[in-house]
């Protein structure tokens, strides 16, 4: 079984914001909300460097341990997915992520409080696969159709890629190989690190 | 004889050595040491002291505040008012107001000297579209700041007559998202900020207009503090850094980011210049500002630190996060012993095998709600004896007036719908969120469990 990951080479990303635009698109993302964003550090200055990231579905994942009412699972693929039914919105997977991944609708789609919404590596959530309820909830489960997510798709560096980690990993790896230098894999080792 | 009494004297003298090194050794380790206060019934979200010391406030997810004393952390009195969980309260400078804000996305303001008559009625402040995470009051005491996941900053007057305060409330725009915290300068004419979009504001006031940006860290700030005196501004962000730079030029001061888990709580003396963070993982670090020195690093929680308080004597240092209880902590006796040990485990984590059921009640419902029929404080109410209840008819719980006017007889078959279709439609208008349990198993198996667990 694969275990699928995202990796984001910083030293391709352009800023384009490509992958923000096809992913809101993609799963008709309420507005307000940004489940993939481009975050640039050192901006203006030297070492800047532009990150799409969203949520990394972490091997040993934050959210999960803090979550007081179990609304986190993940899938045989290792795709970190919630339920939108059991999650009371209390915020505390926003602060507990190290990628900003959770986002919370001011109100209306998911109840008053608002439920989280975040990334789904586009594999849906629990409802029945690629059913009209889970496209609304969660969008598109694009890897049920035996695609993968739009926004890797999208990117027209490559610098976000998107599969089988052993393969995200390899295509990295000969980039290293053949540019000479090994920096560029942002949020891996904080995702990945700590199991498989 | 007369030869053994001098080496009986001896022994016993050996003896009293003994004793008086023994209990000596044990009366050095401070009584402080690793103290667990319990008075909520869910996470404490915020810690905050009073100006003069005596008093600190506890924020919960269990819909209260709680007021304690500093001296022996004693609870004086807990506020109810809030519709969801709390997140933040604070102190006016001079004492007289306490502000708490939560889920609810209320700003309730509570007169400091009626929050021991047990009846004390806040003045409720609305106007914020999401939920309220942080509050600061000028130092003039005349305004009072809310930051808010809405992505707006609320701006309360407070000076003449705190009844219009909502009246002449206006929200400050221009965040790219959810507004983290605040802080007014020390002539309370202009605010700081941040927020979700990395940066840490400065706002003019008198037309609510940005000025600039202090600092563009491209991760979500999530804690900040400014001491305009000494010129420094400390924050803490959620790619891990702690940070500490010097406002004139921006120069760093101190950088503490080798691990990558968010920071979330701070907390700065301006008295002694303690200077303490706490992040995601239980980390707490504690350094002196005025050397720039560690004072303590340690794993204080199995979970996040939501908040941290140096306590008035500079001893000791309260930390709060996932956990029904606070701690304190010396800040140097430091017996090495307490280091390594977690805190209990959380009902809602249970680690042990249980039956589905259980589990179902534990992790999803076992955080708002007891079992237990002595009523121990939660965001629900006690579920002990709910077959047969009337919906809306424990005593003592503050119910939402939806569910006080509803006729709902709680019944395997009732509590069976409220899951399947939500409270929202069973029970709309109640305070529970809205929860669905979709899987018709996992539904039969809580209301099993539910039957033989909630008798006597």
């Amino acid at each position: 079984m694969a275990r699928m990951k995202f990796l984001c080479d910083a030293e391709r990303c352009i800023e384009c914001n490509a992958c923000v635009t096809a992913c809101k698109n993609e799963h008709e993302v309420p507005w307000g909300v940004n489940r993939r964003r481009v975050v640039t550090i050192q901006d203006g200055k030297p070492g800047e460097r532009s990150i799409s990231v969203a949520c990394m579905h972490c091997s040993d994942a934050p959210c999960m341990a803090v979550c007081p009412v179990d609304c986190f699972y993940q899938t045989d693929q290792g795709v970190v997915l919630h339920s939108k039914d059991l999650c009371i919105g209390c915020g505390y997977c926003f602060y507990a992520c190290p990628f900003g991944a959770p986002q919370y609708p001011q109100a209306g789609n998911y109840g008053s409080r608002g439920k989280m919404d975040k990334c789904t590596f586009c594999a849906g959530g629990p409802e029945d696969d690629m059913s009209s309820s889970e496209f609304q909830k969660y969008g598109r489960n694009r890897l049920a159709e035996g695609k993968l997510p739009i926004c890797a798709e999208m990117c027209s560096t490559k610098a976000l890629l998107a599969g089988d980690g052993d393969q995200v990993s390899n295509i990295f790896r000969e980039r290293i190989v053949a540019r000479g230098f090994g920096s560029g894999a942002w949020g891996w080792g904080t995702a990945y690190s700590i199991k498989g | 004889m007369s030869s053994n009494l001098p080496v009986l004297a001896t022994d016993r003298l050996k003896i009293i050595w003994f004793l008086l090194l023994f209990y000596t050794v044990i009366i050095s380790i401070p009584a402080v040491a690793f103290d667990r206060f319990t008075a909520h019934g869910g996470p404490v979200r915020d810690l905050a002291l009073s100006p003069d010391g005596r008093y600190f406030v506890s924020a919960s997810f269990d819909y209260s505040a709680v007021l304690w004393s500093s001296d022996d952390v004693s609870e004086m009195a807990t506020l109810y008012g809030h519709e969801a969980a709390l997140n933040t309260s604070r102190f006016s400078p001079k004492g007289e107001w306490l502000a708490t804000a939560g889920d609810d996305g209320l700003v309730l303001v509570w007169p400091t000297n009626e929050l021991h008559s047990g009846n004390v009625i806040p003045v409720v402040l609305r106007g914020h579209k999401g939920k309220v995470v942080h509050l600061a009051f000028s130092p003039d005491g005349q305004t009072l700041a809310s930051a808010s996941w809405d992505g707006t900053i609320g701006i309360w007057p407070m000076g003449s007559g705190l009844k219009n305060a909502e009246g002449r409330r206006r929200f400050i725009k221009g965040n790219d998202g959810p507004v983290n915290a605040v802080q007014f300068s020390d002539d309370s004419k202009y605010l700081y900020s941040a927020g979700y979009d990395g940066q840490i504001r400065y706002w003019q006031l008198e037309n609510d207009e940005y000025l600039r940006s202090i600092v563009d860290n491209g991760w979500s700030v999530s804690v900040f503090a400014v001491d305009e005196a000494r010129g420094i501004l400390a924050f803490g962000s959620s790619d891990g850094v702690m940070k500490v730079i010097q406002l004139s030029d921006r120069k760093e001061l101190l950088y503490i980011g080798e691990e990558r888990v968010p920071v979330l709580s701070i907390d700065y003396d301006k008295k002694s210049g303690l200077l303490g963070f706490g992040n995601a993982k239980g980390r707490v670090l504690l350094t002196d500002t005025n050397d720039w020195s560690v004072i303590r690093d340690f794993h204080a929680a199995n979970g996040p630190i939501w908040s941290l308080l140096v306590m008035p004597d500079r001893q000791s240092l309260m930390v709060a996060g996932l956990d029904d209880f606070i701690t304190r902590w010396p800040i140097y006796e430091f017996p090495p012993e307490f280091l390594d040990k977690p805190g209990p485990a959380r009902r809602f984590h249970p680690k042990q095998e249980i039956s589905n059921g259980e589990s179902q009640f534990a992790r999803k419902c076992s955080v708002c709600h007891t079992l237990m029929a002595d009523g121990k404080r939660r965001a629900g109410p006690s579920l002990f004896g709910v077959f047969g209840r009337e919906a809306g008819g424990l005593e003592g719980y503050s119910y939402s007036l939806a569910l006080e006017q509803s006729n709902i007889i709680w019944s395997a078959a009732t509590i069976n719908r409220l899951f399947k279709e939500g409270p929202d439609k069973v029970t709309p208008g109640t305070k529970m969120p809205i929860q669905r349990m979709k899987n018709a198993k996992d539904r039969e198996d809580l209301v099993s469990f539910l039957q033989s667990a909630t008798q006597d």
